[in-house]
């Protein structure tokens, strides 16, 4: 080391010291609550920009910035299944600043799939409100000669080596609960994102898939791949034509992935409302409707209370499912 | 003919001052964040999302696609100015461009850079204008088995592209792939290398791994001695390339823009091939392969142009066949989905004027790029003039910034500091950057691809063979293993002989 | 007594070794599989040992062909810049952009020999101006400002 500088940096240390000093005396902001929001909003998505989950959050998040008067800053936090943005919500202050938006099966599904989640989503959340309800379609490749759900299960009876797609969760335990009430036998490919496994679909490479309405939509207008059912309790408006799981003759098959508001537990009650009434504002217009349908999507309305039942019911639903699923809790 | 009359609906849409005012916006704001370090077009794009609800369609896709080649642009000057990528596409622009800036080519680097970017633009656009359709059909045969050749291929011409000894750059590489599989694995959802940090899980973020690894090593090791390693020639250059420079940089960019053409189109990941490969291309075949990693003007034109070709190239799978190529063309699907257009529907036929107007804007898009960044030159060339113990400490601090913003974390600049010691040590010991970054970059989804084939195939390897373009592939890249092998043999001999 | 001869490729070497040997041990838990039904263990380990074969290759190479030396680093230039990043990252949350900046270019101007303090402050102030007005007026970055 050269000594001649060592000696002329007495003074610079004498600034890193400085700097150290003002490190230890540095205030941190304080929390306000009367006049929320005063300071921008972070709205935290488990999933990465662009994808269906995003669009559909960040449309929501640029309604409620005009609602709220503050700006509204998403967060994208994909991976580990939704895990790290409800990660880092659970334990962020509970000041109505830091909020997720996340699906069901995510807050639901999450505690018997994972075996060591370092939170609880019932205990360490207080739901705000509900925003939307989502249609996940099953699809066939145009080209292959299946029309419907009992001609696909049919086929894949008989084959011994059945492939399907699926990039999330709720694909994959949609598909798993399809194969158990039908007695069927497939393996999981898994993508990322949809899209990359659409050509994958269209040819048939993949006997079927499970997929998200948002993008399902449009190759399905295109005439690329054939819809076959439609996951939910309903028909939806995007696809009237398309028959429900049920209605195509799988029992009691019923898949409604809602995506919904949280904020840690212990927010103050006032903050939870407010925030609450706004989403439910949101969802109430005439252009979320229509911009909602456009990605196969339908609005919903739930206040705190309503918010928490419907969590509730859905943790109940998931939990025997998972086990008939046989899926290993990572 | 068809295509003029499609090409004239499609000017006479985009010409508009409206539309036109919003490619120069998209432009503006593209080059201002390709060149701060750290906010990417990415990040960008997605903040301004909600704004294009209340834009026309066309209005929309027009800013965002003037954001994401204005960066393209931006990136580039940095990788040439200070040694900082601003993407994994930028690279490679790093490794000749920022030996040039420092013997006093600067100037020369960022117009060629320019001009031979402008170049692959105008052939991007007429590529996409009459061959749309043939080339998505190209495109769609790509499918795991094929992703998984060509990534193995580029990874074999990483080393190629290392310029000192092959047994470091194979370490490199694998290196790279190491630190690439860091995060959880998507089929059987294990994080892999996390150390339970939440920030690792989705991988090593590239803006922090880039600017630790380039920009930041580069002045750490420039500070061991005085100032860095400019000449006094710096002062006397020329903005502009000389005439030997030019004759020399054409025919690379007409090259670079084929390669970039062609791994543009490709959806799973072939663009970031594209700098790549046409690097390793010129150096392999260059008379002056010599000066390859010292400056040579072939290691800036052919990656740029490439680069912009692919950029342009890869809006076709979205606008024909309804797939995004990359994290950009997924966002701007998200753009297209928010008004109402469901990518996949046969664009061109169902809404000409959105596909022509779009092909129509990417050539005015390049052309206003040229223009703002030509005479940019100048600017950037001064501001290399400013003294070095004041220019060095601005770098820092625009870095530190820059990863901030990724995702307000502070975890990420931590590992950006923990990149930059890493930098510093490995050109220590004579170890390259770029096999390092290749192998990062091309390491998942190599992995992914190859898994995924595994599973379709039932667990039968023959599947690589069996496919024409995947055999290809291999065989190509088996070819390149016998260049890097046999010119090592050759040397051997000569040594032998001398002694 | 051998001697390294080729001290570059001889400590990449085992910069190499260690890298690889640091990652078969973080990675041990993960599931091996196979090369048809590969776990995520495979590839971490393969690539593992391909990356400490290749040290031994360097570190034996270096010590029987001879090649270029390590070049002296002056240590503490780089120190206040790698303490100056560290400190950006404990500031940023706590005093704001602004005092963050104008503290951290300071400490990176520390590191170079001809450092002067009146351009030092004058260069600091002007690029926490530069960042606050770039990032957060003009780029809508979501970061804290002031302390206060």
């Amino acid at each position: 080391m050269n000594c001649r500088l060592a000696m002329g940096r007495s003074g610079r240390v004498g600034a890193l010291g400085l700097a150290l000093l003002a490190l230890v005396l540095g205030p941190r902001p304080a929390m306000a609550q009367q006049d929320y929001p005063n300071r921008p909003l972070h709205v935290f998505i488990g999933f990465p920009a662009g994808s269906g989950a995003d669009i559909l959050g960040r449309y929501f998040a640029a309604q409620l910035e005009k609602l709220a008067g503050k700006p509204v800053v998403v967060e994208n936090k994909p991976g580990a299944n939704s895990n790290i943005a409800a990660g880092i919500v659970a334990t962020a202050k509970p000041d109505g600043y830091s909020i997720l938006f996340i699906a069901s099966s995510n807050m639901a599904g999450s505690r018997f799939l994972f075996k060591n989640l370092p939170f609880d989503t019932v205990k360490d959340f207080t739901p705000v409100a509900s925003y939307a309800e989502i249609a996940f379609v099953l699809t066939v490749g145009a080209k292959s000669p299946i029309k419907t759900v009992a001609e696909l299960t049919a086929y894949l009876k008989s084959r011994k080596q059945n492939k399907y797609g699926a990039t999330n969760q709720t694909a994959i335990l949609s598909t798993e609960y399809y194969k158990q009430l039908a007695g069927l036998d497939a393996v999981h490919v898994a993508y990322r994102t949809a899209p990359e496994a659409l050509p994958d679909v269209e040819d048939g490479t993949l006997d079927f898939m499970i997929m998200d309405g948002t993008f399902a939509v449009g190759p399905i207008k295109a005439g690329k791949v054939r819809a076959l059912a439609v996951t939910t309790a309903q028909r939806i408006a995007t696809l009237p034509d398309v028959p429900t799981m049920m209605e195509a003759g799988v029992g009691t098959f019923e898949f409604s992935p809602w995506w919904g508001v949280y904020v840690p537990a212990g927010t103050p009650q006032p903050i939870v409302a407010k925030l609450g009434a706004w989403m439910n504002q949101i969802s109430r217009t005439e252009e979320a409707r229509q911009f909602l349908e456009r990605i196969a999507a339908s609005p919903l309305s739930d206040d705190s209370k309503a918010t928490a039942a419907r969590l509730q019911e859905d943790i109940v639903k998931w939990e025997p499912l998972v086990k008939a699923a046989k899926i290993e809790p990572q | 003919m068809d295509l003029f009359a499609n090409l004239a609906t499609g000017f006479g849409a985009a010409v508009t001052p409206v539309n036109l005012g919003f490619c120069l916006f998209g432009c503006l704001i593209g080059t201002l964040i390709g060149v701060l370090p750290g906010i990417g077009p990415i990040a960008t794009i997605a903040m301004l999302l909600p704004v294009t609800f209340g834009l026309s369609p066309l209005g929309a896709l027009i800013m965002l696609a003037g954001i994401y080649y204005g960066a393209q642009y931006g990136g580039s000057t940095t990788a040439i100015l200070v040694n900082l990528p601003g993407e994994s596409s930028s690279v490679v622009t790093c490794i000749d461009g920022y030996r040039m800036a420092q013997k006093g080519r600067a100037g020369a680097a960022l117009a060629i850079a320019a001009v031979g970017s402008f170049f692959a633009g105008c052939v991007g656009t007429i590529l996409i204008a009459a061959f749309a359709p043939v080339l998505a059909a190209f495109a769609v045969k790509f499918r795991s088995p094929e992703y998984f050749a060509l990534m193995l291929f580029g990874l074999i011409a990483a080393v190629i592209l290392a310029h000192g000894s092959v047994v470091k750059a194979v370490g490199m590489v694998i290196l790279g792939l190491l630190v690439g599989l860091v995060g959880t694995e998507s089929q059987s959802a294990t994080a892999r290398f996390t150390f339970g940090v939440p920030e690792l899980y989705d991988g090593v973020d590239f803006v922090p791994l880039a600017m630790g690894l380039f920009g930041l090593a580069e002045i750490l090791s420039n500070l061991d001695r005085r100032g860095d390693r400019r000449t006094a020639a710096t002062v006397i250059s020329s903005l502009w390339p000389s005439r030997e420079e030019i004759r020399r940089a054409a025919p690379a960019v007409v090259r670079g823009t084929i390669i970039g053409a062609v791994l543009g189109i490709l959806p799973g990941g072939g663009a970031v091939l594209a700098s790549f490969a046409a690097y390793t291309l010129e150096k392999k075949t260059s008379r002056f392969s010599a000066e390859f990693g010292k400056g040579a003007v072939e290691g800036v034109a052919a990656p740029e142009a490439a680069n912009n070709a692919g950029a342009q190239t890869s809006f076709i799978p979205l606008l024909t066949l309804g797939i995004p190529s990359n994290p950009v063309m997924a966002l701007m699907m998200g753009a297209m989905l928010i008004q109402g257009i469901a990518p996949g529907t046969a664009i061109i036929s169902d809404r000409p004027e959105l596909f022509w107007g779009m092909v129509a804007s990417m050539w005015v898009g390049n052309l206003m790029l040229i223009v703002i960044n030509l005479p940019l030159i100048g600017i950037w060339v001064r501001l290399l003039r400013v003294p070095y113990r004041l220019l060095f400490p601005c770098i820092v601090v625009l870095c530190c910034v820059g990863a901030y913003s990724v995702n307000s974390s502070t975890f990420l600049i931590l590992m950006m500091a923990g990149f930059a010691l890493l930098g510093y040590v490995f050109g220590k010991l004579g170890c390259e950057g770029a096999p390092f970054l290749l192998g990062f970059v091309l390491g998942p989804l190599m992995e992914e691809n190859f898994r995924r084939s595994m599973v379709l195939s039932f667990g039968d390897p023959t599947i690589f063979l069996r496919r024409p373009i995947s055999l290809c592939i291999l065989l190509a890249g088996l070819a390149l293993i016998a260049l890097i092998i046999i010119p090592q043999f050759r040397t051997r001999r000569d040594e032998a002989f001398q002694e | 007594m051998v001697r390294v001869r080729s001290p570059q490729d001889f400590w990449a070497g085992i910069l190499f070794i260690v890298f690889g040997c640091a990652a078969l041990w973080i990675g041990r838990g993960y599931a091996f599989g196979t090369l048809t039904k590969m776990g995520p263990g495979y590839l971490p380990t393969a690539l593992s040992w391909a990356l400490v074969a290749i040290g031994g290759v360097l570190t034996a190479r270096a010590l029987a062909i001879d090649g270029p030396a390590i070049e002296r680093s002056q240590v503490m230039p780089q120190l206040f810049i790698l303490a100056a990043i560290v400190l950006f990252a404990l500031l940023i949350e706590r005093l704001g952009l602004a005092f963050a900046v104008v503290l951290v270019a300071v400490t990176a101007s520390l590191a170079s020999r001809d450092m002067r303090w009146s351009e030092t402050i004058a260069l600091a102030l002007g690029i926490a101006a530069l960042c606050v007005l770039l990032f957060v007026h003009l780029l809508g970055q979501p970061f804290m400002v002031w302390a206060f």
